[in-house]
């Protein structure tokens, strides 16, 4: 460790913990305890496969078509562990005809983070929803599941909406502010090994054939991360990665609700990653691409991923959704070799 | 209640209790056999509960239900989605399960199909009623542990964070150059730090900041262990890191330690995006999944920001 006598600490303000934060967070740590105490010792999930279809129609399931609305009890997997209870879904719209976004309820009353937000639902299962473990799927390939409820098309709205308001990280109306978990900062909080378990339990549901499938995609020159499975990009903010990343170049929206990072290659392209505020990875413009001011085009947006060719870096001007809305980006800064 | 098997409950009472709406529907016989399982289930895990905490009830409150039936009927309310059959789908979910023979215990010599199905749609059952009871130790029973801001955030561990530390205020650096400056200390951090880290620490630290899972088969045979032991390697990393800016800047506040903990693992993952292929075994993981590694940003790169 270096040389901690005298230290000087870089200019900083500080910015106040928020009190309600801390409570939130006492109380879910205070549920996660109970867990744990009622647990067997050592109790994890196991790997295991997930359910086959059930194929012929029997009396425990029937296939049904899956709408956006619908909230879902998924048939349980083969080889259960002992934290495996049932895994709750609500299928919201996806945007795109036929897909829909499976977003997983949580284990516990209150929300552990802050893309986790309390439905204000009183059955138990569907208090929290899980949006940063949410799945993109088409409705066909939909894992087996029950339908156990259907929203109204308000709630359908309004779930959308807070999902929307809460991936983009912008500034959250109050109602739902108070609503979601408290930020994860501490790189060893308890709620890292949470996520991971969650991970486990929900995962292998819509990820099947296709877990830690790493692949290069040569069209777009994505590496290493052309996860089919969403990248767990929140860890970047939970361990502590900076605001802004260690990108080359940042551009952000006018209020900052997007943040677009530009890493680059020695290769003639660079890997660009669409954030919000807080270091999750944003997927309001997947479908869309990143614009420059001579009218290049990256790549289409994936998951919050995306590649461009090196000469447009340092040009960015736009990124564009699925439906061709612009956003003007501004430039944050930008490093040079010798600066 | 004794009805012919090693089992406290009947593949009849199941059966029945499933096609019926509720256990207040099921004839007596089948009703009676459920509660008296639920009511066990129920008080296996306050016992737990209890042995495990030394708890025990204040005045005027018990730690028990009044009556067998209470237990089933609060697994009941907290198992379902809503009044409907639909809302109950947790049955046929119960049942899919024990179909599926998914209990993980092996079955003897001597256990019958039915035992098996029976062993299994009980297991599953314990696991409803375990996080019914949870539920109701977390409205009956708040810790007092958690009112404190410096007390530790885990009942009987004082190694566990304060909530002080798990939300601290934020620093806030005042720009670009301040930026850059906890950047450079945080390079310093992680250079000396990974000096100390293990083999498997650094591999479980890079695949955490690549997104790929710790139970990534390929991942645990590159580290030569399980995935447990990965994931215990990269908390303990984590967490020895954590100790060590506490230890070191012990006069400053949590908010100075996790700025450092946060910058100092930023550059430990740039410093591994350089150094992975150093590792015994990384040529032959990445080979096995068909991918360049260094996708990261370059040392240089990093440095510059």
């Amino acid at each position: 460790m270096p040389d901690h006598r005298n230290m000087k600490w870089p200019a900083h303000n500080l910015k106040k913990a928020r009190a309600a934060d801390r409570r939130k967070l006492a109380e879910w740590l205070a549920e996660r305890e109970l867990d744990g105490l009622l647990n067997d010792a050592g109790g994890t999930t196991t790997g295991s496969e997930p359910p086959a279809d059930a194929g012929a129609s029997n009396d425990l399931y029937v296939r049904d078509t899956v709408r956006a609305g619908d909230i879902r009890l998924l048939m349980p997997r083969s080889g259960l562990g002992a934290i495996d209870s049932p895994v709750y879904v609500a299928a919201l719209p996806g945007g795109v005809a036929e897909e829909v976004v499976a977003v997983p309820f949580g284990r516990y009353a209150v929300p552990a983070l802050p893309t986790e937000w309390k439905t204000g639902m009183k059955q138990a299962a569907l208090r929290v929803l899980c949006f940063w473990n949410a799945h993109r799927v088409a409705v066909d390939q939909f894992p087996p599941s029950w339908r156990v409820k259907r929203l109204t098309a308000r709630q359908v709205t309004a779930w959308t909406e807070v999902r929307c308001q809460v991936e983009q990280g912008s500034e959250l109306p109050g109602g739902v502010q108070n609503r979601i978990g408290p930020p994860l900062l501490h790189p060893a909080d308890p709620r890292h090994a949470y996520v991971a378990e969650e991970q486990e339990r929900v995962n292998p549901y819509f990820t099947a054939g296709k877990v830690n499938a790493l692949t290069t995609s040569e069209e777009e020159g994505l590496y290493l991360t052309e996860w089919r499975s969403d990248p767990v990009d929140w860890l970047m903010a939970a361990e502590g990665r900076e605001k802004y990343g260690v990108a080359a170049f940042i551009y952000a929206t006018e209020d900052e609700a997007v943040v677009v990072a530009v890493y680059e290659e020695e290769t003639d392209r660079v890997r660009v990653r669409i954030m919000n505020r807080d270091g999750f990875l944003c997927h309001r413009f997947d479908g869309g691409h990143v614009e420059s001011i001579a009218g290049g085009r990256s790549a289409p947006i994936r998951s919050g991923l995306t590649t461009a060719p090196t000469r447009m870096v340092s040009s960015l001007e736009y990124i564009v959704d699925r439906s061709g809305q612009r956003v003007r980006l501004q430039r944050r800064y930008r490093e040079t070799p010798n600066s | 209640m004794d009805n012919g098997n090693k089992h406290l409950t009947t593949e009849q009472a199941w059966r029945t209790w499933r096609a019926a709406c509720a256990v207040d529907l099921c004839p007596p016989s089948d009703a009676v056999v459920l509660r008296a399982f639920g009511a066990q289930r129920f008080r296996f895990y306050l016992d737990r509960y209890a042995s495990r905490t030394g708890h025990r009830p204040r005045e005027g409150q018990t730690l028990r239900v009044s009556e067998d039936k209470d237990a089933w009927h609060f697994l009941e309310t907290h198992a379902q989605a809503g009044a409907t059959r639909e809302g109950k789908r947790y049955k046929d979910w119960l049942f899919a399960r024990a179909e599926q023979g998914t209990d993980t215990e092996t079955g003897t010599d001597t256990e019958t199909g039915t035992d098996t199905w029976l062993r299994a749609v009980e297991s599953g059952a314990s696991l409803l009623m375990r996080d019914a009871v949870r539920e109701y130790l977390r409205r009956e029973h708040a810790a007092a542990f958690m009112e404190s801001l410096q007390r530790p955030a885990s009942r009987g561990d004082d190694t566990a964070y304060t909530l002080e530390e798990l939300i601290p205020d934020q620093v806030d650096p005042l720009g670009i150059v301040e930026a850059r400056e906890w950047n450079e200390l945080g390079r310093a951090t992680a250079e000396s730090y990974l000096a100390t880290m293990t083999a498997r620490e650094r591999i479980a630290l890079w695949a955490r900041a690549n997104s790929i899972a710790l139970s990534d088969p390929d991942l645990t045979r590159w580290a030569a262990c399980g995935k447990s032991a990965l994931h215990d390697a990269y908390t303990q990393c984590v967490k020895r890191l954590c100790a060590e800016i506490k230890r070191s800047y012990a006069a400053e506040s949590p908010a100075i330690w996790v700025q450092l903990a946060r910058v100092t693992l930023e550059r430990l993952n740039g410093l591994l995006f350089q150094k992975i292929m150093a590792e015994k075994g990384a040529a032959r993981f990445f080979k096995k999944k068909g991918i360049r590694p260094n996708a990261g940003p370059s040392e240089h790169e990093m440095a510059r920001t």
